[in-house]
């Protein structure tokens, strides 16, 4: 009976112990080296002092490595936290600091970033590096090198009363007031999402899915634990892929991919540049795209280079995992939206309009809520934000469950599909990333100079949203596009970073008095 | 002289947002060490096209030519050669 997420890895490694489980360029390991692999690091992390419950942390950059720490943190009844692998080191800090991150999992040059970066308390005490690196690091007592861990003993794994409710990892998200959100998810919030996406979209023994989201990307999850529970095998994109389009579009090509799932802002990148005409594609059956809206003409033209592909709009936050989804057969017009869909089985979605009455007919717009196994437990150390964002379900006369509240507004079309409408606060998406504008004014009004600050979103064709950010410095030329650039990009992860820096002598007020962003949206006179 | 300049003043002001590209050395890679990223590499191939009047085929958009500033600075040698011929 398989209740935790290390149980689909056991389960497939007895059904298909030589068949590929994940590719990375030219190297790969079957069920049996993974499982194997992560039973050694799940018996070395235990041996160094891992808990049931204790956070550790995954800073690398993906490979087959990180996969295989992945399980092998599981397996030791630990909860992983991935740390992206070109995170500030400020925001790295933040995370090991704030979820109490003992136990490291990284690269020799990764860890070197970390140096001083903790000149008191630091709380890791063990870092194992997944290369063949050295490092003198100073940060934590013991050095464990992954040769150590690979000729360790211990066939299986250590033997834990680890139950679904445990948390199985932590992902960090942007947060309005500043510092980012670490969502708990538990192995039975992610088995619910999982358990539905694998038997939804067939995934089975012969599929080679594509992972190029990031690890601290919800969107991994299918990835890795869908295609592990099928016994499909997990090619693995190397970071940074999307950057030569052409070249993205051969390996999705040479390596047969069948089923690919990623921002919209990628696939555009491959419609746009990728030159799909040369290439052949008939192995691709699935496309799954979410995290932010597809504009109509890409996706057009997508079908057009791969029309024998099922394409799927999956809607859903890190803290309620996907929980709708939408076929896409008949494009709208070119203006027109593509629905967020129907309910995933085993999933409860409805909105909620401003008199408190469900949405129902075509045309009412709502706030969307999430009900279900699949709703994280809250943010980790963070009661105020879990109070706000998971509320006591309107529907459920005293029952005692909890709902997510999206913050998404949406209405109904003609089929019951929910369309998507727009944010109730300053969330925005920008390749598909979520950013708090608040976070970034946060980080600016930290900066020495800086009177006031507003950041606001610029629709964009290709990625969503520019993020602009309007300063007013205390004095008239007290500060430069590139050093507040340079302070931002030691706090914040790139994606954050404005795109365009204006300044100006005061904020656009609202009659009610507040800071006008429309008035911000459209151009000013004002330029850098 | 010129091609390698422009080219350093672009990524410095327009790419790099904020990272530190002193120390970057000709043949650093541009991805690697997180001064070009896949939105910006778009904006150095807009730059390119304009400045020195060429145009940048999708094919052309690789590694081979866009990972360090020495091998974009000898695309672009190449590609003006080419035009120069014509």
């Amino acid at each position: 009976m398989g209740f935790l997420l290390y149980h689909l890895l056991d389960e497939s490694a007895g059904k298909y112990p030589e068949r590929k489980a994940i590719v990375y360029k030219n190297d790969s390991i079957t069920y049996r080296e993974l499982a194997q692999a992560s039973n050694k690091l799940a018996n070395s992390l235990a041996e160094t002092g891992v808990n049931r419950g204790d956070r550790v942390g995954i800073y690398l950059s993906k490979s087959i490595s990180s996969v295989v720490s992945i399980f092998g943190i599981l397996k030791a009844g630990g909860t992983y936290v991935p740390i992206a692998p070109d995170a500030p080191p400020k925001r790295a800090e933040y995370i090991i600091r704030n979820c109490g991150i003992k136990h490291l999992l990284s690269t020799a040059d990764k860890v070197s970033r970390l140096e001083g970066m903790f000149p008191e308390g630091c709380p890791i005490e063990k870092i194992i590096l997944t290369d063949s690196g050295q490092t003198e690091s100073q940060l934590a007592s013991e050095i464990i090198s992954w040769e150590t861990i690979k000729n360790s003993e211990g066939e299986h794994p250590p033997s834990l009363n680890v139950i679904d409710r445990d948390l199985a990892y932590i992902l960090y998200t942007s947060g309005s007031t500043g510092d980012p959100k670490g969502v708990m998810i538990s192995h039975l919030n992610s088995l619910t999402f999982v358990n539905w996406a694998q038997d939804f979209f067939r995934i089975n023994k012969e599929d080679r899915v594509a992972n190029h989201s990031p690890l601290h990307f919800d969107l991994s999850v299918f990835d890795i634990f869908a295609t592990v529970k099928a016994g499909g095998t997990v090619v693995v994109i190397p970071d940074g892929a999307a950057t030569f389009p052409v070249r993205l579009a051969e390996l999705i090509a040479r390596e047969g991919i069948t089923v690919w799932n990623s921002v919209p802002s990628v696939l555009i990148l491959l419609v746009t540049h990728g030159k799909l005409e040369r290439l052949d594609f008939s192995s691709l059956r699935l496309v799954l795209f979410a995290g932010e809206i597809f504009p109509v003409k890409y996706l057009r033209q997508l079908k057009g280079y791969i029309p024998h592909a099922d394409y799927y709009n999956q809607y859903g936050q890190t803290e309620a995992n996907s929980s709708t989804y939408y076929h896409v057969k008949e494009l709208p017009h070119n203006d027109g939206k593509i629905p967020i869909g129907k309910t995933a089985v085993n999933f409860e979605v409805f909105a909620i309009d401003e008199n408190n009455n469900i949405i129902t007919q075509p045309g009412e717009v709502g706030e969307l809520y999430v009900h279900g196994s699949s709703v994280a437990r809250g943010y980790w150390g963070n009661s105020e934000k879990t109070r706000l964002a998971f509320v006591d379900n309107p529907l459920s006369n005293g029952a005692g469950e909890k709902v997510y509240r999206t913050g998404d507004l949406v209405t109904l079309d003609e089929n019951g599909d929910y369309v998507f409408l727009c944010r109730k606060d300053n969330m925005v998406k920008s390749r598909g990333y979520r950013i708090e504008l608040g976070e970034i004014e946060t980080a600016i009004s930290g900066y020495q100079g800086v009177k006031a600050v507003a950041a606001v979103a610029v629709p964009d064709d290709l990625i969503g949203n520019v993020i602009k950010a309007i300063i007013v410095p205390v004095a008239p030329g007290a500060l430069t596009v590139t050093e507040v650039e340079r302070y931002c990009s030691e706090i914040l992860p790139r994606y954050m970073i404005p795109e365009m820096i204006e300044f100006c002598d005061s904020l656009p007020m609202t009659s009610t008095g507040k800071i006008d962003r429309q008035a911000l949206i459209t151009p000013s006179t004002t330029s850098t | 002289m010129s091609i390698e300049r422009d080219l350093k003043k672009f990524i410095s002001a327009r790419l790099a947002k904020g990272k530190d590209v002193k120390t970057l050395q000709d043949d650093d890679s541009l991805f690697e060490t997180g001064i070009v990223d896949s939105l910006g590499v778009l904006l150095l191939v807009a730059f390119i096209e304009e400045q020195f009047n060429i145009k940048v085929e999708d094919e052309e958009l690789i590694p081979e030519n866009f990972e360090t500033i020495n091998k974009v600075k000898e695309f672009i040698e190449r590609k003006t050669a080419i035009r120069a011929k014509k």
